[in-house]
């Protein structure tokens, strides 16, 4: 089957009904976490995941994709009316859309936001379409160490682009592999760290531990400080931009799209990453740079073009290696695994239907965001108006719904409140916690990868350099450990002075 | 930032220590057959390694002056509503099984409703309801979540 057959297939599946309902459930949802600030799409999805068990997988992964990118699209409406971002890859939005808004140009800065999401999202989706089969078929020649040497790489990347301290997003990863090794072991199977507690015999649960760190902390973090929100007071009107907004922020659109995708692709790039990347790119290349952060409508095109891009690079290397590039791609490869669906390579010729189908529901969930985020743009200003105080009690009784439903055991929820507490201390002292999640979740692939390769070569680690792919990526992943090393040790140099 | 810093790292490298030991004990097995304890023991040393990095740039020589950056706690920071939200989680936990769903989680909601957000009775009152039927509804009804029915519920069918 040729590309258009395949698509048309998918269409045919993401059309049915059934898939069709929960498309739009999702992206309405992700809409609407998006726009809340306080909650973002990892702990949604990870309070969501138990309440797919009972749906067939495709719906299942169409609505997960669909609150992720969703997501994305709602993100845009809070940084610009509220100087809040939804969520965090709408942090750099503020910068220029707010501003937007100050001078009652809240309108374009919606539309060209929505309007660079649903180009972004559409041309990733073909992007999407046309890599994932090449690298599939590029994987199939991967063994162990070709594996081991990818998520050496992918670990290394996120740790790479760590805004904050180096040593500590190695020792979030290092810590997040040990988390990983909690349980019985898969070879011998003798008890590893399980302090004797019946409940981490079988490992410690991905979907509390996400909850937690990212929903529990987030929530009392934001009770520390009662925070204010206002609405900008203008009128939204005007939403499709201008001759000279489009002139100006066609091009941002592009480049955003194109580094979105790239980066997205990348595992440990995302659609935080990118979309300060495409910020720097728009800004260094303008002819007016000192303009930037005063209402430049490039300064909103790019960075929304790019965070949605970069959702549609995310699934490749998932549905090609079977590898989640970020936290939100390792709980729908989570999901993936209860829906008893290994991602790897053969998805594509084993499983065409959820493949194909859930890229066509991107196309169509983008349609509907259009929708939903430019005539409807006036529910979500409503939406925006419920305060935090109303709000909180809810997203901690979602949570804790989410976290026993797993398995009906308290045990998952005291796990949750554990992380919850740990994920809070982390993000006050500047530990991030994704490298933490990444690494927990590649860890067991790791280990079994590893021990696999150990055992063909014999005992020899020479078996990760003498093949060629392997090698290439694990000299590729060192070399980029020591020049992380040297540019943070140099950057560290210029915080001393050397006193008397 | 700094003091927090040693801290942490001499956490890190406690948990390193642990971790080492652990491995050890699992055993490390061959090369061509690596033991239960050969991950871990590989995890560890990285970890011991950097923590003792951490430790070593919290205390910078005495003839260096590092820039202060700004408290990780601000003083007006809300400790009674972290700790107040944390006990009612825990509380809540422990009483689950017993009150049941619909119960415990409506004397949750209206302490989380009125204590640590201050509203009105009936707000507060409405609000927690809403939430509780509504959650009830869809996780325990639609999607056949089964949580724990409690007293009232035992008491309702007699």
């Amino acid at each position: 089957m040729g590309i258009f057959e395949q698509a048309l297939y998918g269409f045919q599946v993401s059309l049915e009904p059934a898939n069709l309902a929960f498309c739009f459930i999702g992206v309405l949802i992700g809409t609407l976490i998006g726009v809340l600030p306080g909650i973002g799409p990892a702990a949604t999805i990870a309070l969501l995941l138990p309440a797919t068990f009972h749906l067939p997988p495709i719906p299942a992964i169409i609505m997960l994709a669909g609150i992720y990118y969703g997501g994305m699209y709602g993100g845009s409406t809070t940084s610009i009316l509220v100087n809040i971002p939804g969520e965090a890859a709408s942090v750099v939005t503020c910068l220029d859309g707010y501003q937007m808004a100050l001078k009652g140009k809240a309108g374009p800065a919606l539309g060209i936001a929505a309007i660079g999401s649903f180009i972004a999202g559409t041309c990733s989706i073909i992007g999407l379409m046309i890599a994932a089969p090449i690298l599939a078929k590029v994987a199939l020649q991967f063994g162990p160490p070709e594996y081991f040497a990818v998520m050496c790489l992918g670990l290394t990347i996120l740790i790479y682009l760590a805004r904050g301290s180096l040593i500590k997003a190695l020792i979030m990863g290092l810590f997040g592999l040990f988390l990983s090794q909690i349980g019985m072991d898969i070879v011998t199977g003798k008890f590893r760290f399980t302090l004797g507690i019946m409940g981490l015999s079988d490992g410690i649960d991905l979907v509390p531990m996400v909850m937690g760190l990212f929903g529990i902390s987030e929530v009392l973090i934001n009770l520390e400080k009662v925070i204010k929100r206002e609405i900008v007071k203008t009128k939204i009107r005007d939403l499709f931009p201008n001759l000279d907004e489009w002139e100006r922020s066609l091009g941002a659109i592009f480049r955003g799209t194109i580094l979105g995708f790239f980066l997205g692709v990348l595992p440990g790039g995302g659609a935080i990453i990118s979309s300060f990347a495409s910020y720097g790119v728009e800004k260094r290349i303008s002819k007016y740079p000192e303009k930037f952060g005063t209402g430049v409508i490039e300064g909103v095109a790019g960075p929304e073009s790019a965070n949605n891009a970069a959702t549609g690079g995310a699934f490749v290397p998932l549905l090609t290696l079977g590898i989640p590039a970020n936290v939100v791609m390792a709980l729908i490869f989570g999901a993936l695994l209860i829906h008893g669906i290994q991602p790897s390579p053969f998805l594509l010729s084993e499983r065409p239907e959820l493949f194909w189908g859930v890229v066509c529901s991107m196309y169509i969930g983008n349609v509907m965001l259009l929708v939903l985020n430019l005539p409807l743009i006036w529910i979500w200003v409503q939406v925006l108006r419920v305060p935090y105080k109303i709000l909180f009690p809810v997203i901690l009784l979602f949570c804790l719904i989410g976290a026993y439903s797993i398995g009906n055991n308290i045990f998952d929820v005291f796990s949750m409140i554990f992380f919850g507490v740990l994920g809070y201390l982390f993000r006050k002292l500047e530990y991030e916690p994704a490298p933490l999640i990444l690494a927990f979740v590649l860890g067991r692939i790791m280990e079994k990868t590893f021990r696999q390769s150990l055992a063909i070569s014999h005992g020899s680690f020479s078996i990760f350099f003498i093949r060629p792919i392997s090698a290439i990526l694990i000299v590729g992943a060192l070399i980029l450990l020591v020049t992380s090393f040297i540019s943070y040790y140099k950057k560290r140099g210029s915080l001393y002075e050397i006193g008397g | 930032m700094r003091k927090y810093n040693l801290i942490t790292g001499v956490i890190w490298l406690t948990i390193a220590t642990l971790i080492f030991s652990e491995s050890l004990r699992l055993g490390l097995g061959k090369f061509n057959f690596p033991g239960p304890g050969f991950f871990p023991f590989l995890t560890a040393i990285p970890l011991a390694f950097l923590s003792l990095l951490l430790i070593w740039e919290a205390a910078p020589l005495k003839r260096q002056k590092v820039r202060e950056t700004q408290a990780v706690w601000a003083a007006d920071t809300n400790w009674g509503k972290i700790i107040m939200t944390l006990g009612a989680l825990i509380t809540y936990i422990l009483l689950l099984e017993k009150l049941g769903y619909l119960l415990g989680t409506f004397l949750l909601m209206l302490f989380l409703f009125k204590n640590i957000e201050p509203q009105k009775w009936i707000i507060a009152i409405l609000a927690s309801l809403v939430a509780v039927l509504l959650s009830y509804l869809i996780f325990n009804v639609w999607l056949q979540c089964q949580f724990p029915e409690g007293v009232l519920l035992r008491i309702i069918r007699g």
